[in-house]
């Protein structure tokens, strides 16, 4: 199977989806209780896995939600009601899904031991407590219903439909697993039965062993599938069963006009017939082992011709109103590749840099019809780059859907009871961002619930609710995105982290820090406080790894928390690491940016600056406010043209609450700019977060404001430690 | 286990099985229905509440019905589930088995 073909990429992307959805809907009704809504999303999820892995060939992958699509049939049904144990094993068969998805990439169809006792135990988990009634499967036409998937579309898409002739037999013997009624069943959903004939040589019940196959099938399809397909669906159907396909051309024999055997034969009855032809067959005679069997013993009755050939999954359900309304809803969007996206996206930042190269160059233009379309080119630019920006903007609820499991399955693994709440999953941030910020944030959960959540009886004492509470929550502010992971545990206990600190020779005994003094320690690789080494956390890997990894993406973590109470790791990033509109400046004769989010003023020193030296340290006073000044001439060891303070330009930058004060030679200019990976083009530079190629060509590095602000602080501090000393 | 229960009546017996079979009970199911065939009278089995079975179980009562209708009897079988209905209607197995359709009882009645 070559992985690179589209219906396979197809098969995989829907099968993840699949078993997320099916994931997510287990957790829903773990927390919320089940319902026929739920019960019925889950059998939809599961039939359309079933059937896709099906028609891919993974055999064992389908045979397996098989089995699960049977557990979920009795639930729906109202035959047992959704236990905790129940969505335990559930859980585990998506953990099992997707353990045979991972394998069918390398391996192929091959088994998964686990499968076989996991069925077993949700069958006798399901034979062990009687039903609450669920309500009845909805019918066919409902919104209910099976929706085609695309890939299933897909696989049906063949414009032209053909006849075929069609043996099966479901094998020598039955087996437990087989299941000859459901595929036929599933048939009518890939193809038209045009003709259907029962061959069957079922002995008096004296002779029957009740295990051996007496039964085989010979029907006339039509289908605009791949009659691949319909191989598959049937030879799903059990161990030992056979099906041979045979296209029919004009005079082939149709089933009825096959070569009789000493088989009986029994027609295809109508299961809603109407028209007088079929009502003339109505009283079928079956030929039996004391009447002749002929070939046309019995009458052959015609499908309607209302089952669409087209939808591989919804089968009549698609003739629906609501059916059809949600197929124009889906016909909104389209699946698209990241890697397409990307390459669009690239290539409309070249035209942006192109465009910035064209803005540089319009003073020499002298036309003012060239002029003219210049200024209109460049909306349409800045338009056509911002929307394909958007392209690549997904909801953070990509990454938060897979958090309830991961903490539902620790807080069990502790013993302990956590409700995760989320919020803002519909906010928005660039793709190549949220995929970085899934570690981050899977550590900063495992740490709340491991640190964080006390266990039950300790909360109780505390007068706490007995469930702790974990949130997570994500917002657009200042230009920028947060995501805030908060618990209501016992919080980060600054005299532990001093001991620890002390401990491994960070900190004398005598030397104290302030709160976030010490909450910074935690950041610092090799720190832990916890007591235990846990397969969950007391390492001292994740949060240091959590800093690095949010700082790559441009971003800061902070920690707030209260003893007792809880606490509170805010992460704030950028909306996009692929654009930003930047402030140009000019230092010596390089040319840097400044993220225009981070700028507060600007302005020319002479007539509002006092500066001052602290030792090293140099403030300016701005309107009676002392910032530290950062001399970027100096910290980027470039020779500078402003010989005085004076001369230069001061920018007042400002992050996470904390300004400082930069100085440059001048500012050129402000446009947007494309951001370039430094890490990925040539090496991770600290103080730059990226580079950009300017509009005259040349390229220019992109300050990392959090960088300078730091600096700033450690400097103020050093300082500050010093002058005591110095006294 | 299905629930099979037999009635007895002047117009023969009339068998109700109820609940949805498990493949490793086909042996029992089997040796439930033996006795049936061997009576050789009017039997009319009404299963009902079932959307899935094994197809093994089907083939059995076709192999009752034969034995029935050997020996005289006659044999009916009628179905809750109208899913199950209509598949077995679809693929003979509703002919095979007797199975009784809205259309044949409403004939009958009038």
């Amino acid at each position: 199977m070559d992985p690179t073909d589209s219906l396979v990429k197809l098969f995989y992307e829907e099968a993840r989806e699949g078993v997320e959805q099916i994931e997510q809907v287990l957790l829903d009704m773990d927390k919320r209780g089940a319902d026929t809504e739920a019960i019925n999303a889950l059998f939809r999820h599961a039939h359309s896995l079933k059937g896709n892995s099906g028609v891919m060939g993974f055999t064992h992958i389908s045979r397996f939600t098989h089995r699960l699509e049977n557990a979920l049939d009795v639930l729906r049904q109202g035959g047992h009601e959704l236990t905790r144990p129940l969505v335990d094993m559930m859980l585990e068969a998506v953990d099992v899904i997707r353990r045979m998805l991972a394998a069918s990439q390398t391996q192929g169809d091959v088994p998964e031991p686990a499968c076989e006792p996991l069925i077993q135990r949700i069958d006798a988990e399901m034979r062990g407590v009687p039903g609450i009634p669920v309500s009845p499967r909805p019918p066919s036409g409902s919104p209910d219903a099976e929706a085609p998937t695309p890939m299933a579309e897909m696989i049906a898409a063949s414009p032209d439909a053909a006849r075929y002739r069609l043996a099966f037999s479901p094998g020598p013997a039955f087996d437990a697993e087989g299941d000859p009624i459901g595929a036929l069943s599933e048939l009518q959903h890939y193809a038209t039965i045009r003709s259907c004939r029962l061959v069957e040589t079922v002995p008096r019940l004296a002779e029957l062993d009740a295990t051996v196959c007496h039964l085989s099938w010979d029907a006339e399809v039509e289908t605009a599938s791949d009659p691949v397909i319909l191989r598959a669906v049937l030879d799903l159907s059990s161990d030992g069963a056979s099906t041979h396909i045979t296209p029919i051309g004009d005079g082939a024999p149709a089933p009825e006009d096959a070569p009789g055997n000493e088989a009986r034969a029994t027609g295809m009855a109508e299961a809603s017939a109407a028209s007088a032809a079929s009502e003339a067959h109505e009283d079928p005679t079956i030929a039996t082992g004391d009447s002749p069997a002929g070939p046309h013993a019995a009458p052959i009755a015609r499908q309607p011709a209302a089952q669409p050939a087209l939808s591989a999954q919804g089968g009549p359900a698609q003739t629906g109103g609501a059916a059809q309304g949600r197929r124009r809803a889906e016909a909104q969007t389209i699946r698209v590749a990241t890697e397409k996206v990307d390459a669009l996206f690239n290539l409309t930042s070249e035209i942006v840099i192109a465009q910035s190269m064209l803005n540089a160059a319009e003073a020499r233009i002298a036309d003012a019809d060239a002029r003219l379309a210049l200024s209109q080119m460049e909306r349409h630019v800045r338009d056509l780059h911002e929307r394909v920006m958007a392209i690549r903007m997904i909801p953070v609820g990509y990454v938060f859907s897979r958090f309830p499991r991961m903490v539902r399955d620790l807080a069990a693994a502790m013993q302990k009871d956590v409700r995760l709440d989320i919020s803002g999953e519909e906010t928005e941030l660039d793709r190549t961002l949220l995929d970085a910020l899934a570690d981050p944030l899977t550590h900063l959960l495992r740490n709340s619930i491991d640190h964080g959540i006390e266990p039950p009886a300790e909360r109780k004492a505390a007068g706490k609710p007995a469930t702790g509470s974990v949130r997570l929550n994500a917002f657009q502010a200042e230009g920028r995105i947060h995501i805030e992971v908060a618990d209501d545990g016992h919080g980060i206990d600054p005299e532990r982290i001093h001991r620890k600190a002390v401990g491994l020779g960070w900190l004398r005994e005598d030397e104290r820090l302030s709160a976030d003094g010490y909450y910074d320690l935690l950041f610092r690789p090799g720190f832990s406080t916890a007591e235990a080494v846990s397969d969950v956390s007391g390492r001292g890997v994740g949060m240091d790894v959590v800093k690095r990894n949010v700082e790559t993406l441009g971003g800061m973590v902070s920690v707030q928390s209260e003893l007792g109470q809880g606490s509170r790791f805010l992460i704030k990033v950028p909306l996009t690491l692929a654009i930003m509109d930047g402030l140009v400046l000019r230092v010596g004769e390089e040319h840097y940016i400044l993220p225009l989010t981070s700028v507060m003023e600007a302005f020319q020193p002479a007539s509002v600056l006092h500066c001052s030296a602290l030792g090293s340290l140099q403030m300016v006073n701005v309107r009676g406010r002392f910032l530290p000044l950062t001399r970027l001439a100096s910290l980027f060891a470039v020779p500078e043209t402003a010989e005085r303070t004076s001369q230069g330009l001061l920018v007042v930058l400002e992050q996470d609450e904390q300004q400082v004060a930069v100085l440059a030679d001048e500012i050129v200019g402000q446009q947007q700019v494309v951001m370039k990976s430094l890490e990925a083009n040539y090496a991770r530079v600290p103080g730059f977060s990226g580079a950009t190629i300017l509009g005259d060509g040349r390229v220019a590095l992109i300050i990392d404001v959090g960088n300078i602000v730091r600096r700033a602080q450690d400097a103020s501090t050093a300082q500050h430690l010093r002058e005591p000393a110095a006294a | 286990m299905p629930q099979i229960k037999v009635d007895r009546s002047s117009r023969g017996l009339t068998v109700r099985v109820a609940g949805e079979p498990a493949f490793g009970e086909l042996d029992a199911f089997v040796s439930d229905l033996r006795p049936l065939a061997m009576e050789g009278c009017n039997v009319s089995l009404v299963w009902t509440q079932t959307e899935r079975i094994h197809i093994a179980f089907l083939q059995a009562l076709m192999s009752l019905r034969r034995s029935v209708e050997a020996a005289g009897g006659t044999f009916a079988l009628s179905v809750g589930s109208d899913a199950l209905r209509a598949t077995l209607g679809a693929f003979g197995l509703a002919d095979a088995l007797g199975l009784e359709t809205e259309r044949k009882r409403g004939r009958r009645a009038a």
